[in-house]
């Protein structure tokens, strides 16, 4: 049981790291903190978890209220606590991890949004390239791109809905 | 949200509602996806499958969910290789006999020390200077998180000056109550300063005429006792530190055994209670300058008649002074100080701290006095009222009514002798923290300490600076030289800190000012010290060593630059601050006001220091230490500037690598050398070779 637990755990880390640090606003060692502990209280209470139910869901449920009990001690960066912004988040993590998914196939599904990248058009996935590949800061990449830093941002924010939508086809055409 | 620098990489919705909400969470959602896909993985070593590490139960304390969280933190630990390479089993097993020596190394010291662990125990010294220095550390924190720091003033020589009251009927009210107040402290604190002394004097037993006394003086100096000389117990108060000679010569009417003596007023004359000082008419010029150990130095026009009561106790017959009073502080509390007083026929002035021409009128059918105040504020009571002044005002009284103020001078003010400025940019009542090289080998650090010990400054730390190689021993050897001190009973004793060990290290591309600063105790104990200073009364740095901590200090708070005053030596003998760590040097010479100080050494004399009847200086007056070149820096604080030449300079920059300065009347560094001999020695042996202060 434990064997099969920590594989499960392996292959979904990489979601729940995502996801706490979008949770935790971008606070590295807060979110390694938090998935550590979510999936330590996953492991501890697995006779909980319903057969066919969402793994990725049930994970994701658990690292949140881990979130709001440690907020008032460990974190030191505000947490999205607005239900209408976690059902936001949700709406794109359910994409990639549709119920009775595979887990192993998570990470494959994450595979996707780079061939979405690809399709881009080439101001777009320049601007996610050197953003989020480079790590450069808005200013950095506008003066790199030679555009303004708002220029750079509405291309990003395009750039993420059209990899969302990419992505959407993609799953509905392998489904 | 999401950001890199400053910018929002997902900025927020404007409009909160339930759609813009989602967007925003879905921008999120993506945005920490996208990380999570291109960012840059770490280069591995080894790969492989995921194995489960054995768990062990791993000897964990506690019990609590941290606990449990390391225990099942060991399923997660990365995967060893199958075919683990050879280097892989080396690194363990180096990792494992580092830890087996550093192991090894624990029970031999354990051993050594008789089983139990080894701890450097503190002192209660040590553990109350610790204790203070967390303390000013705390009040620093709060006061830095309240306020953000101000850049310093281009010009922090700058003096602030207090505004005119608002004229309005309800203004006018609250200060004159206000002044009413402060005037009512003054004088019962006068008062009861009064009684104190008058305690310690002994009634004066008449004398018989004709006495066997009076034959036994000089020729030409047996007279009838004057009636106009105080006659009050004799003792040294003061003394004269310049008089002109030939017709400007004035004279001292000393009363000496009933009968009044007339001396020839000479440098270097000492002062006791009751002497009168007489000064010749005509002319312009000062004549005189007088000191008294209350903490004042007295510039005596032409015409002029002082009787000096005791050693902040005066009465202006008639004439003009020029007065800078700057009574030392005895404690914290600066109102529990006695103001210096100067009784006149029209009214009394009361001052802490002033510099103002004083004038007393000898008319008697009506008799006038007055003052005009250039700096400082000084309290004018007689039985009819009071008034206070403040810089820029005047205040003149008559006996037969109430003394009023001016706001503006009626006549320029007279400035005494002629000085090349008004006066150095500090008093006797500023704090003082003394760094050095090894302060436990300074003439200076005793000096420092029995003027604390005696009240007569305030010594807010000693610090051991950066820049000598055996700084640690030597802070050390001060430390148990000040327990010694303590144990015997020296009272007043500063915290010590220790200073920076290395010299600053400016940012890249020599950008001072983003330099990092280091909390070295030292750093801390400045803030904590200019915390407590104003502008008008700046703590005193004298840097008998590097000034790195000052700038670390400096870069922790650039506010301080304006309540801290270093002070240095000048001269080929005096550059150590500067060679010691020129960065920091640089910080000092273009932010903060500087005194540099051109001087001889204080040569006390190895045999001199073994007569030193208070043997509780002992530990402290090393012979080593002498000659000592830190000295004259402190004398600063004791021997008047009349003594000393000043030159006001600026900072230049840079020639062949050393500072260069230039005249400037309106620059923010005082250059001083002596004038005349320093008294160095005299001032040595009055606080240290004087019999025990209890």
């Amino acid at each position: 049981m434990d064997k099969a637990f920590d594989i499960l755990a392996e292959q979904f880390r990489p979601m729940l790291q995502a996801y706490a640090r979008t949770l935790t606003d971008g606070d590295e060692h807060v979110a390694e903190d938090l998935v550590q502990e979510t999936l330590l209280a996953a492991h501890g209470s697995l006779d909980t978890f319903r057969k066919g139910e969402n793994f990725g869901k049930w994970l994701r449920g658990i690292l949140r209220n881990r979130a709001l009990g440690s907020r008032r001690t460990a974190l030191r960066r505000p947490l999205i606590v607005d239900s209408r912004i976690v059902e936001g988040m949700e709406e794109v993590y359910t994409l990639l991890d549709p119920p009775h998914a595979d887990a192993v196939e998570w990470r494959e599904r994450l595979e996707l949004m780079r061939d979405c990248i690809g399709r881009l058009s080439e101001p777009l996935r320049l601007a996610v390239l050197e953003v989020y590949a480079q790590g450069l800061s808005l200013k950095q990449a506008a003066e790199r791109l030679s555009a303004s830093s708002l220029t750079v941002g509405k291309r990003l924010s395009r750039a993420r809905d059209l990899i969302r939508e990419c992505v959407q086809k993609r799953m509905g055409e392998q489904a | 949200m999401s950001e890199r620098g400053n910018e929002p990489l997902v900025p927020s919705p404007e409009t909160p509602d339930d759609a813009s909400a989602r967007a925003y969470g879905r921008q999120l959602a993506m945005d920490g996806l996208l990380r999570e896909l291109l960012r840059k993985q770490p280069v591995q070593e080894q790969s492989g499958e995921p194995v489960i590490v054995p768990v062990a139960e791993p000897k964990v304390r506690g019990s609590g969910s941290s606990a449990r969280l390391r225990r099942r933190s060991s399923v997660l630990l990365p995967a060893v290789p199958a075919a683990a390479p050879a280097r892989y089993w080396t690194r363990r097993r180096a990792a494992a006999a580092a830890a087996v020596l550093l192991v090894a190394a624990g029970a031999l010291l354990l051993a050594l020390n008789g089983g139990r662990p080894v701890d450097v125990p503190l002192s209660p010294l040590q553990l109350e200077q610790r204790q203070a220095l967390l303390d000013d550390v705390k009040n620093l924190e709060l006061a830095l998180s309240a306020v953000q720091a101000p850049e310093p003033p281009e010009d922090p020589d700058v003096q602030p000056f207090e505004a005119p009251p608002v004229d309005t009927g309800e203004a006018l009210a609250t200060a004159r109550t206000a002044e009413s107040d402060e005037a009512a402290r003054f004088i019962e604190a006068r008062r009861a300063f009064m009684l104190r002394q008058l305690r310690q004097f002994e009634p004066q037993r008449p004398r018989a005429a004709g006495s066997d006394d009076e034959e036994s003086m000089p020729p030409g100096s047996r007279k009838q006792a004057d009636p106009a000389v105080a006659a009050v117990n004799a003792q040294k108060i003061g003394r004269v530190l310049s008089s002109e000679s030939g017709d400007r010569t004035g004279t001292l009417v000393r009363n000496a055994d009933g009968a009044a003596r007339r001396i020839e007023l000479t440098t270097g004359l000492d002062l006791q209670s009751g002497d009168r000082i007489e000064t010749p008419a005509g002319g312009q010029e000062a004549c005189a300058s007088v000191s008294l150990d209350g903490g004042a130095t007295l510039d005596l026009d032409r015409g002029t008649v002082l009787e000096v009561l005791g050693r902040d106790e005066l009465r202006l017959q008639t004439g003009r002074i020029y007065a800078s009073i700057n009574v030392p502080r005895l404690g914290s509390d600066q109102e529990s100080a006695p103001p210096f007083s100067l009784q006149t026929d029209a009214g009394r002035f009361l001052a802490n701290d002033v510099e103002a021409e004083i004038f007393s009128s000898s008319n008697a059918a009506r008799p006038q006095t007055g003052a005009r105040v250039s700096s400082g504020k000084v309290h004018l009571v007689n039985s009819k009222g009071h008034v206070v002044a403040s810089k820029g005002q005047e205040v003149q009284a008559r006996p037969d009514a109430a003394p009023t103020r001016a706001e503006s001078f009626s006549a320029p003010v007279w400035r005494g002798q002629d000085r090349l400025i008004e006066s150095l940019p500090f008093g006797r009542g500023s704090t003082v923290l003394y760094s050095t090289l090894r302060p436990a080998e300074s003439l200076t650090t005793s000096y420092l300490l029995a003027l604390s010990h005696r009240g007569e400054i305030a010594l807010g730390g000693i610090q051991a600076s950066q820049g000598d190689l055996h700084q640690e021993q030597s802070f050390k050897r001060l430390v148990r030289e000040m327990q010694a001190l303590q144990q015997a009973g020296i009272r007043n004793l500063p915290p010590l800190a220790l200073g920076a060990t290395q010299p600053l290290r400016p940012a890249p591309a020599g950008k001072l000012e983003e330099t990092r600063p280091e909390r070295t105790a030292a750093a801390l104990q400045i803030l904590a010290c200019a915390q407590k200073a104003t502008e008008a009364k700046p703590l005193l740095f004298i840097a008998g060593g590097s000034v790195t901590d000052l700038a670390y200090a400096w870069l922790f708070d650039r506010s301080i630059a304006q309540r801290v005053i270093m002070v240095g030596p000048f001269g080929i003998k005096g550059d150590q601050w500067w060679k010691l760590d020129s960065w920091s040097a640089e910080i000092v010479a273009r932010n903060f006001r500087c005194v540099f100080v051109n001087g001889a050494t204080l040569k006390a004399g190895a045999d001199r220091l073994s007569r030193a009847p208070d043997t509780r200086w002992s530990g402290l007056l090393s012979k080593d230490a002498d000659p000592d070149d830190d000295f004259r820096m402190a004398a600063l604080l004791t021997i008047p500037d009349d003594k000393r030449k000043i030159v006001r300079i600026r900072f230049a920059g840079f020639h062949h690598e050393r500072p260069t300065f230039e005249n400037d009347l309106q620059g923010t560094m005082w250059r001083t050398r002596e004038s005349a001999e320093p008294g160095y020695l005299e001032e040595f042996d009055r606080v240290l070779l004087s019999p025990p202060v209890r």
